[in-house]
């Protein structure tokens, strides 16, 4: 095993905010990497009771050949219901029992660059936990009478999203903005994509994505590290039952070069008790420099109950339901505000919101504003690190999509040491001069044209 | 531990491992209990939105603004106010808990507001078949229409304009806090005690009245096999909750629980197994288990397609009548007493959801402390599942609730098909 770094110990000085909390263990995070490159990261907590194991893949839509071919839209969020259906020594009931029996929390999801998979389980359970996933990920079985049962419960997942309104808005404006490129389609895929995935191109895509290169575990919580370093290695150094290929290029190549985040305007009249406004807009460039400032942006516009959001819109009852939410996708960024208000009060609902927007990109940032959200996203994070399900997952994400590896501790430092300077550029770079897509879903005016413009 | 005051009970669990604490009033007045439909849901968020001694934004800084997180709901018949904050932040989180509790604003602007963020967010649930189905019939199907443990906790959108300054003042100050519970969780070191006894002092100085029960409700009078079919041909799916109610005398929390786990609270269990795994009909396949005053009820919710609701009515029924005919197997019943005691564990790393499971608890007759529901779980005997089985399951308190895109006459069809094979 190669140890890359122990990330945190010697830091945890750098954060006056993360005090004692994260020391003794809880904010420092070990690297090492298996015989065969995947890197492994342990937060190692003396006294937790728990502990999870996270794996995950840099698989997702944005690496299906969706763009231009419509031949296998959906396949990595198929394939993450696959890996649950057992080995040729494991049954799919035997899986769901083992963790059943554990009281483990275990999930997964697939989003464009990644898929994850993660298991919490009292800590006397994860050596069976991460067993079980090792056997998983190297054993995995397509058996075709599981295969066709499961693609029943895939399409009726995805039939079930069109019973959401406030999903489908944001999924429809997804399609709107990135229109022709790798980033169009869903990630669940189309009726039509997922009636046509066979076993064979399953397979294909495990032995192009699920390779060592393309792949990381953390594992936070109780646990004894020097069992758990050996017993990966045994797990993960076993040849896989679906061969799997040395990927040289990792990354997609990139979406269409022509694009240009549209400012295009969609209706769908539907008569509904609610309209359905959402808009999103994509900012292109070096993304890494925004990762931490765009916490406290966030912070300032929609999360919390200090945010501009909260104050402006949701404590004045203008609408039920409004969310602003940010992604990103390599050296793409992409925000999203969706809200869903009576017909009636959506031209004064949108109003409000670019109000806010506008708000939120002309605001002053001063040393005052930049110590509150600090201070407040700082706090959030410190009781976010308590549970370890929360940190293993942060781990794998920062390794798979943005190739970092920093422990909690760096993590509290990187937000600490944020300026007045690089929390504007980064509000900037986010907000001005955005057009947005917007889709609205409702029986609205057809004489109405909202604006798509923060001006 | 768990201790008493002259007023107030307290659940207060250590758990050295955690780094915050989380504090927190419990009281017995939920949905069950308003005179107006959905009263409770606007008052709790009203309560938190100005004090006589903090405005909004000041509590606003003064919670969110140091990394705390605020968390208050209202479920049937009891409602929890909680504060998870870093240990400095305690003492301060407790004196604005018990601000909101006994000296809120309640002003008319805020009231507007809760409002009207009520009323939309009540149209937004009816615009979601899944939603409406959790939030408006599954409880009508299992207690009927008018009983108060069929009120949605969210009203309706008429009943919340109905709803005044006065009616909203007049219930905190006079209804809310019955048989009210102090919680103290978390990171309790040797201040423990200084904590609950700042609570005492806190809540001997309220100025509310303070009530031990309230008024037993109506008993439920539902026929038997009853369904309730909202068509809604907008939709794309049919949304389904089959019930067993649990009646007085039968109720016990501990056996819900254990039955709800082994039926559909993971994917070892009946629900996902039968529904998803081999039948493919749908993506969410769980068991909802409800605890009100002294009844209970199970209900098995999944989604499906359209042309197959008649398949998830009869796979619905069959694992109903499959438990009820040949009980739990032995391998069955660990599987899910080891399921209940590792969740316990895991429950425990996370305030917000430990806390509601030992208030529930402690309101059923329970133990109320993290070891004391452990233990509880561990002496529950097959033989004792069985026992209660038997009393339960009957046809008078089966029903079935269905939501989307479905023919009602297709789904009466298969229901009293599905009935005359019930004893």
């Amino acid at each position: 095993m190669d140890e890359i770094r122990k990330r945190g110990a010697m830091n945890v000085n750098n954060s006056r905010l993360a005090g004692s909390r994260l020391a003794g263990g809880k904010g420092e995070v070990i690297v090492l990497k298996l015989g065969n490159g995947i890197p492994v990261f342990y937060n190692v907590v003396p006294d937790a009771r728990t502990a999870t194991i996270a794996l995950g893949c840099k698989a997702g839509a944005f690496f299906e050949e969706g763009f231009g071919q419509k031949s296998n839209d959906g396949i990595s969020h198929f394939l993450e219901h696959m890996f649950f259906k057992g080995t040729p020594e494991l049954s799919t009931r035997e899986v769901n029992e083992v963790f059943t029996r554990m009281g483990a929390v275990l999930n997964a999801y697939t989003s464009y660059d990644h898929t994850m998979y993660f298991s919490k389980v009292p800590r006397m359970h994860l050596s069976k936990a991460a067993t079980t996933w090792g056997d998983l990920m190297m054993g995995i079985k397509l058996d075709p009478l599981e295969f066709e049962s499961e693609r029943k419960v895939v399409m009726q997942e995805e039939k079930l999203g069109r019973d959401d309104p406030m999903s489908q808005a944001g999924r429809r404006v997804h399609h709107l903005l990135f229109k022709g490129t790798t980033l169009e389609h869903d990630i669940i895929g189309s009726p039509e994509s997922l009636g046509a995935i066979t076993i064979d191109m399953m397979e294909a895509y495990i032995a192009s994505r699920y390779n060592p290169t393309n792949t990381a575990i953390a594992i936070s919580g109780g646990f004894m590290l020097d069992e758990m370093k050996s017993l990966l290695e045994d797990l993960f150094s076993r040849e896989p039952a679906i061969p799997r290929k040395l990927s040289t290029s990792q990354d997609h190549g990139g979406i269409n070069p022509n694009w240009k985040p549209g400012s295009t305007i969609e209706r769908e009249p539907k008569i509904r008790p609610l309209c359905y406004l959402a808009a999103s807009w994509a900012v292109q460039g070096d993304i890494e420099a925004m990762y931490y400032p765009m916490k406290l942006v966030d912070r300032l516009i929609d999360n919390g109950k200090n945010s501009l959001f909260y104050t402006d819109i949701v404590s004045k009852g203008i609408c039920g339901n409004a969310s602003f939410y940010y992604d990103t996708f390599q050296d793409i960024m992409k925000g999203t505000i969706i809200f869903a208000a009576e017909p009636s009060r959506v031209e004064l609902v949108h109003e409000t919101i670019m109000g806010t927007m506008k708000k939120a990109k002309d605001m002053p940032i001063t040393g005052d504003l930049l110590e509150r959200l600090k201070r407040e996203t700082i706090g959030k994070r410190l009781l976010a690190f308590e549970n370890s399900l929360n940190i293993s997952t942060m781990l794998v994400r920062n390794k798979l999509c943005r190739d970092a590896m920093e422990s909690p501790v760096e993590c509290i430092a990187s937000l600490d040491n944020l300026d007045v300077e690089i929390l504007q550029s980064t509000r900037n770079a986010f907000l001005d001069g955005i057009e947005c897509a917007i889709h609205v879903t409702g029986n609205l005016p057809p004489e109405w044209e909202p604006s798509n413009v923060f001006e | 531990m768990q201790g008493e005051s002259l007023t107030m009970k307290f659940i207060i669990e250590p758990l050295p491992w955690m780094h915050s604490t989380t504090i927190g009033i419990a009281t017995r007045h939920g949905a069950c209990h308003d005179n107006i439909a959905g009263l409770s849901s606007v008052l709790i968020p009203a309560l938190s939105r100005g004090t006589r001694n903090h405005d909004e934004k000041n509590i606003n800084l003064l919670l969110d603004g140091r990394g705390s997180n605020y968390y208050a709901f209202t479920y049937n018949d009891y409602s929890v106010l909680l504060i998870q904050c870093l240990p400095e932040e305690v003492e301060r989180s407790i004196s604005l808990l018990f601000e909101f509790i006994d000296m809120p604003l309640l002003e008319s602007k805020v009231i507007a507001s809760e409002k009207s963020k009520m009323i939309q967010h009540i149209a937004s649930v009816l615009d979601h078949p899944f939603k409406r189905l959790l939030m408006y019939n599954l409880e009508r199907s299992i207690f009927g229409d008018s009983h108060p443990y069929a009120t949605p906790r969210i009203g309706f959108m008429d009943s919340i304009k109905d709803i005044s300054r006065e009616a909203l003042v007049s219930c905190i100050e006079s209804e809310f806090l019955v048989d009210p519970m102090g919680i103290i969780i978390g990171k309790v070191d040797a201040t423990w005690s200084r904590l609950k006894e700042l609570m005492e002092d806190k809540m001997d100085a309220i100025t509310s009245v303070i009530r031990d029960s309230h008024p037993p409700p109506p008993p439920v009078q539902v026929p038997a096999m009853n369904q309730l079919v909202n068509e809604d041909p907008a939709v794309e799916n049919a949304y389904l909750g089959m019930s067993v109610r649990i009646d007085p005398d039968h109720e016990s929390y501990i056996y819900t629980r254990f039955l709800a786990a082994m039926m559909g609270e993971s994917f070892g269990s009946r629900m996902f197994r039968r529904i998803r795994d081999e039948l493919g009909l749908s993506y969410i396949a769980s068991t909802v288990s409800i605890n009100i005053g002294d009844h209970g009820a199970l209900s098995n919710v999944m989604d499906v397609a359209s042309d197959r609701v008649d398949e998830a009515i009869v796979a619905l029924g069959d694992i109903f009548v499959d438990i009820a005919s040949n009980g739990v197997g032995e391998e069955e019943f660990y599987l899910t007493k080891n399921h209940l005691l590792g969740s316990m564990d895991i429950m425990a790393d996370s305030p917000f959801s430990l806390i509601p499971a030992l208030v529930l608890s402690m309101y059923h007759g329970g133990p109320g402390t993290f070891k004391g529901m452990k233990k509880a779980i561990e002496n529950v005997k097959r033989d004792g599942i069985h026992e209660w089985m038997e009393k339960i399951f009957k046809k008078q308190a089966l029903s079935l609730s269905v939501v989307g895109n479905v023919d009602p006459s297709l789904v009466d069809q298969t229901w009293m098909k599905f009935g005359k094979e019930v004893q």
